[in-house]
This record gives structure tokens, C-alpha cells and sequence, in this order.
């Protein structure tokens, strides 16, 4: 809540936005777009990486966990809460969707986009039954605004991009550091050898789409702290998370997180800046086709690579 | 023995002898396809049988990429709306009528479609795949900011109809259905043919391996980018009619998520299957009418359906049901014969043109 006194003062400083704050929200932006990109893009280059399989439903994993804290908060639950329940429901989502269906079409990663694309299609219109196509939103859960010098940075922003960036951490020190992380690595190498010396590959596969699907699933409830959300935007950012996976490499986090990055700030940018603002979505496209026709292993090299004639 | 016939069938130029069943489906298609009308009843039901038309020629160009020579793509809607959108710019500002736009729409259909296929040269797989969503929404993207060129968010909208030809007006639902009818019965004609050809049989072998064909000097670049061009120009086709039939279209239409449409009515039909495209626009245009559902649930029944026939029936509907025929024919004669049958798993190929069924006839005798 801002006080009165404030609000005037605020209203003067209006007209006295400089260069350097406009630049600095849109670096916010960029981050904030950055953030919800990575969390789909980890799952998409894990389970790439893992599998082969192009799993095109991670859109819609984002999308129902926007709406499962849509939902929480309509019923008046508290949005944290939300954000628990979005990311546990997709946890369990994720394990059925891969034991029930998935492993079925581990041998041949082609049927796996299929059975997505049927995922895809399922998901979209059950949630447009139960809720209709309409945008969905709740309002700002923290309404704090900060200020940094004299640029102003609302403080859910900063929880969205926050939560990522630890959520990266996590993801990165679990890769680096820890024994589970190193036998991942060695599965999505060569997953025959790893089985031969005796790492459980099909659980490893599990586990990736499990929390691949619960880090969706939370980039959907971040998302909608910030923005409204409909049945459709699964779309839009499954395929802008795959650019970012393929950009960075398929299979390499690292390499995702810097496409994400990358393709946050161009898109924010574009947005506040470019002169014709209606191909902002575009640019994730470009950039991909560009890199698939460059330089097909991504920026990073990625761990399955691309199959280059 | 019957392995020995299957070498023979193989070898041989021309489709296997002319089976009982084969006559049959050849002469009773395009019957029911004619005499659609009358059967059903319900002029809403002929619209349906409209698009379920229309939707069938995109998916006859989608099968000469994917079932001949490999290649999925989800791009097939935006190559549709490519062909829709040609008409009507040329009927918009040059007024060329229906039948001398389509020829230009099919070629600028098919030059998109070869576009698209250089970079299919350089990746495969699934990479190629996320190329076509891609060129999908990007297309879209460009329809939506053409400005006026292209009609922007409400898209084209056309006020004439097709003109009359060959002393045929088409101005009444069924008139146009026969239209439609027309093209189709020349896709499925067209793509039979390719199946039979010499080129078909180089896209095929560019499909099962194409390392082996480039070894035995097949320039696998040319025919593939061929495929695209042929695809593209039975996709465009389709854009000219379904323009005329709507009056008008807009970019929503012709985006990713109606590229995975078509991909998902083809796989539920069958790719390999010359009569697969056609079933899988027919079940899902006439599905929801037969169990009464409403768009929403349909979509539901059939992101499941693609599930479902995708792991228990990989080779589509079509091929599904013509080897369980095969089966139950071969334990019904085995049955009155008193001998045993021999099981086979057999699957439909485009070697035979109309699918494998009757070519176990020749043991019959």
C-alpha cells in the first residue's frame, strides 16, 4: 500500500522517468520472462537429454500449475499455499504421466512426442471444460514496491526471480555435487553403460520427469503471480522453452539457463524498445530456427546433440 | 510358400493380383463418397462431410512427407493457410476467380513447403519437428502483423464463390461437397500413383534408410525436397477450397496447434495406408456427431484416442483393422477347411496400393 503523500510525490516523478530506470525495469522484465523460460526449459533438456523424447506437454504442465493456484486462491487459500499444492500436484502428475504412460515409448522417442501431442491436446480443452477459455488472474500476493535508487521494482518481481534462481542452484548443485547428479549425467551420456554398471536408468528417467514436471509446474504458479493465465499459454511457452533448451543444448543446464537469459532480455527489450513491438514472440522462433540451421548442438554443446546430415 | 509369394508380390512393378476385397473397396469408396449426400441427410452433416473433405487432401499431402518418405511435420497447417490465403489475396486484389487461383496456390504452397525442407537437409528428427511448430506459429505470426495485406487478426474475407465450370454451378452445399469430392478422388488417385511409382519407391527407401540410398547414389536431397514440393502443393489445394467453403479464414486457423491436429487425424488413420488419411478425416469430423459430444469433450476423446491408437496401434486405425480382417479371415477359412492357419503378422504397405487385403487370397484357390 503506498501512502498518500507518497502517491502525490510518485505522480510527479512520472514525467521524470529517466533512460536509465526505463532500462533497468526492462532488465526486471527480462529476468522475469528469463525465469518462467528456464523453469520450463530444465525439464524440456532433461528429459531430452535422458530419453530423446521431445516432450511437448511440459507447455501444458505449466499451465496446470498456474491454474491449480489460480484455483487455490479463488477458493481463498493463500497463494504460498498454492504454489505448494501446484508444485506436489504436478510432482505426482508427472510420476503417473511417466509410468503410465511414457515408459511405454522409451524405445521409440517418436511415439513419446506423439503421446505428448495427444497430452497437449487432453489437457488444453479438460481445463477449458472445467474453467472455461477465459483469462484467469489473482492479484499481486505481494504488493510491496521497493526502491532502488530511483527505480521502482515491485517486490513480487523479485520473489519470482528469486524462487528460480534458487531453484537453479538446486538444480546445479544437485548435478555437480552430488552422487544422484553424477549418475544422471553418466544416463544421459550412455544410457546402456550406465545401466551396466548398475545405475537404475529407469528410475532416473522417473525422477526426471517428475521433477521436471514439478519445476513447470512452479514456473506456472510464478507466472501467475505476474500475469493472467488461460488455457492457451502452454503453447507459447512450451515452444519458447524448447528454444531456449535447444539454443543452450539439449541436455545441458547450464546452456539453458544462459539461452534463457538471453531470450528473457531480447524479449524484454524488444518489448520496450524496438519500434515494431508485435514480433516480440517471434524473436524465439528466429533464434531457434537459426541455431537448429547454425549451429544444431546449441551454444553449450548438449549431452544427446543434434543428428547433423 | 507363402513367404515365397511375398517375395513375388514385392518384386513385382504393379499391385498384387486383383482380390475380392480389393475390387470391392475400390469401386465402393468413391461410391460412398459420391453418394454422401443422399445418405446423410442432414445439411449439417454434408458441411461436416465438406471439411472432413477438405481436411483429407492436407492430410493426402501430409502422408506423401510422413508415410512415404518419413518426414513429420507439423507445419502442414500453416502450408494450408498458405494456399488459402493466395486465393484470396488474388481474388482480393486481381480478382482471379477460384479456378485460376488454385493452380498459383498449390505452387505457392509447394515453394513454401521446399523452403521448409532445406532445413530439414541439415536436421532430422525430432529437431526438424520443432522447426515445423515453429514455422507454424511464425507464420502465423506474419499473418497476424501483414497489416492490411493480409487482413491482420480477422484475416480474409471473401464475397464471391467458386464460378461455374463445365456447365456445373456450385453454389448449393452439395454442389460444393462434389467439388470437393472431385479434388479429393484426384488426391487419393495422385498419391496412389506416386506410391506405385519409381519415385515413390525412392522415398520409400529414403525413409527406411537413408544412408543405404545416398550409398547407392540416390540424391536423397532432391527427392526429399521433391516430397515437400508434392506435399506442399496437395496442402494448397486444399487452402483454395476450404477459403471458398468458409468465405473467409484468419491466421488462428493455420497455426502450430492446427498443424497438430492434422498430424493427430493422420496418425489416427494410418500414414502408410492409402485409405488412412481419408479415415482419419472422417472419424474425426463424424465422431462427435455419432456419440453426441460437444467440440470441447470431442477434443478430449480424441487427444486420448491418439494415445491410445499411437501405443496399441502404431500403424493407425486403418492398418489396425485390416490385419485383425486378415487374422480373422484366415481362422475363418482354416475353420471350414479343417487346416491349420498360418499366422502372419503382416503390415499394410503402399506396395499394394489399396493396403494388404485380399493378398492372401492367392491360397485360397
Amino acid at each position: 500500500m503506498i501512502p498518500a503523500h507518497e502517491l502525490s510525490e510518485r505522480v510527479g516523478q512520472v514525467q521524470r522517468f529517466t533512460r536509465v530506470e526505463i532500462f533497468l525495469q526492462q532488465m526486471v522484465n527480462g529476468l522475469v520472462i528469463a525465469s518462467v523460460l528456464v523453469l520450463v526449459a530444465l525439464g524440456i533438456t532433461l528429459i531430452f537429454g535422458l530419453t530423446g523424447i521431445v516432450f511437448f506437454a511440459q507447455g501444458e504442465l505449466l499451465m496446470l500449475g498456474g491454474f491449480t493456484v489460480w484455483f487455490t486462491v479463488a477458493q481463498g487459500g493463500n497463494y504460498f499455499l498454492g504454489i505448494v499444492l501446484a508444485a506436489s500436484l504436478l510432482l505426482a502428475l508427472g510420476f503417473c504421466l511417466e509410468r503410465g504412460l511414457m515408459r511405454f515409448t522409451l524405445e521409440s522417442p517418436l511415439n513419446g512426442f506423439i503421446v505428448s501431442l495427444g497430452l497437449i491436446i487432453a489437457f488444453q480443452h479438460i481445463v477449458i471444460l472445467a474453467w472455461g477459455a477465459l483469462d484467469k488472474g489473482i492479484d499481486r500476493p505481494i504488493s510491496a514496491l521497493w526502491n532502488v535508487g530511483d527505480v521502482h521494482i515491485s517486490a513480487t518481481r523479485v520473489f519470482v526471480v528469486g524462487v528460480t534462481a534458487l531453484v537453479v542452484v538446486l538444480y546445479f548443485f544437485v548435478i555437480a555435487r552430488t552422487r544422484y547428479g553424477r549418475a544422471l549425467r553418466s544416463v544421459a551420456e550412455d544410457r546402456e553403460v550406465a545401466a551396466m554398471m548398475g545405475i537404475p536408468v529407469r528410475r532416473y528417467i522417473t525422477a526426471v520427469f517428475v521433477v521436471g514436471s514439478a519445476t513447470a509446474g512452479l514456473g506456472g504458479a510464478l507466472l501467475l503471480a505476474l500475469f493472467p493465465v488461460n488455457p492457451f499459454i502452454g503453447a507459447n511457452f512450451v515452444i519458447k522453452g524448447f528454444a531456449v533448451a535447444l539454443i543452450g543444448g539439449l541436455g545441458n543446464v547450464t546452456g539453458a539457463v544462459i539461452a534463457a537469459l538471453l531470450l528473457g532480455l531480447v524479449e524484454a527489450m524488444s518489448a520496450g524498445y524496438s519500434p515494431a513491438p508485435q514480433w516480440t514472440e517471434g524473436y524465439a522462433f528466429v533464434l531457434m530456427i537459426l541455431i537448429l540451421l547454425l549451429r544444431p548442438q546449441g551454444i553449450l554443446r548438449g549431452t544427446a546433440g543434434a543428428r547433423v546430415s | 510358400m507363402l513367404v515365397e509369394r511375398r517375395w513375388r508380390t514385392r518384386l513385382t512393378k504393379y499391385p498384387a493380383g486383383a482380390s475380392p476385397e480389393r475390387l470391392l473397396l475400390i469401386l465402393a469408396v468413391p461410391a460412398l463418397l459420391i453418394a454422401a449426400p443422399w445418405i446423410l441427410s442432414d445439411s449439417r452433416l454434408v458441411a461436416l462431410a465438406i471439411v472432413a473433405g477438405i481436411n483429407a487432401i492436407v492430410l493426402y499431402g501430409l502422408a506423401v512427407l510422413f508415410g512415404l518418405t518419413g518426414i513429420l511435420s507439423i507445419a502442414h497447417a500453416a502450408l494450408w493457410g498458405i494456399g488459402a490465403y493466395t486465393a484470396g489475396i488474388l481474388l482480393r486484389d486481381f480478382g482471379w476467380s477460384f479456378w485460376a487461383a488454385l493452380p498459383y496456390a498449390a505452387v505457392m504452397a509447394g515453394v513454401a513447403a521446399g523452403l521448409l525442407g532445406y532445413p530439414a537437409l541439415r536436421v532430422k528428427g525430432h529437431h526438424f519437428l520443432i522447426v515445423t511448430f515453429a514455422f507454424g506459429e511464425l507464420l502465423k505470426l506474419v499473418l497476424m502483423n501483414g497489416g492490411d495485406f493480409t487482413g491482420r487478426g480477422q484475416g480474409l474475407l471473401i464475397l464471391e464463390g467458386v464460378p461455374p465450370a463445365f456447365g456445373l454451378t456450385f453454389t448449393s452445399s452439395e454442389s460444393f461437397y462434389f467439388l470437393v469430392i472431385f479434388f479429393l478422388l484426384l488426391t487419393i488417385a495422385t498419391v496412389y500413383l506416386l506410391g506405385i511409382s519409381r519415385l515413390g519407391r525412392t522415398l520409400r527407401a529414403i525413409r527406411e534408410n537413408e544412408d543405404l540410398a545416398r550409398s547407392v547414389g540416390i540424391n536423397t536431397n532432391a527427392y526429399k525436397i521433391g516430397a515437400f514440393v508434392i506435399s506442399g502443393a496437395l496442402t494448397g489445394v486444399a487452402g483454395a477450397l476450404y477459403l471458398y467453403y468458409l468465405r473467409s479464414v484468419s491466421p488462428e486457423l493455420f497455426g502450430a496447434f492446427p498443424g497438430v491436429q492434422m498430424v493427430m487425424m493422420l496418425l489416427l488413420g494410418g500414414s502408410r495406408v492409402l485409405l488412412g488419411p481419408l479415415s482419419g478425416a472422417v472419424i474425426v469430423g463424424f465422431l462427435p456427431e455419432l456419440i453426441n459430444l460437444d467440440p470441447i469433450e470431442s477434443q478430449i476423446t480424441f487427444g486420448v484416442l491418439l494415445i491410445v491408437v499411437i501405443l496399441v496401434l502404431p500403424q493407425g486405425l486403418v492398418a489396425g483393422t485390416q490385419s485383425r480382417y486378415i487374422w480373422l479371415k484366415r481362422r475363418l477359412v482354416a475353420l471350414v477347411r479343417q487346416r491349420p492357419a498360418v499366422t502372419m503378422v503382416e503390415s499394410a504397405g503402399w506396395e499394394d496400393g489399396i493396403g494388404e487385403l485380399g493378398r492372401e487370397d492367392d491360397d485360397d484357390s
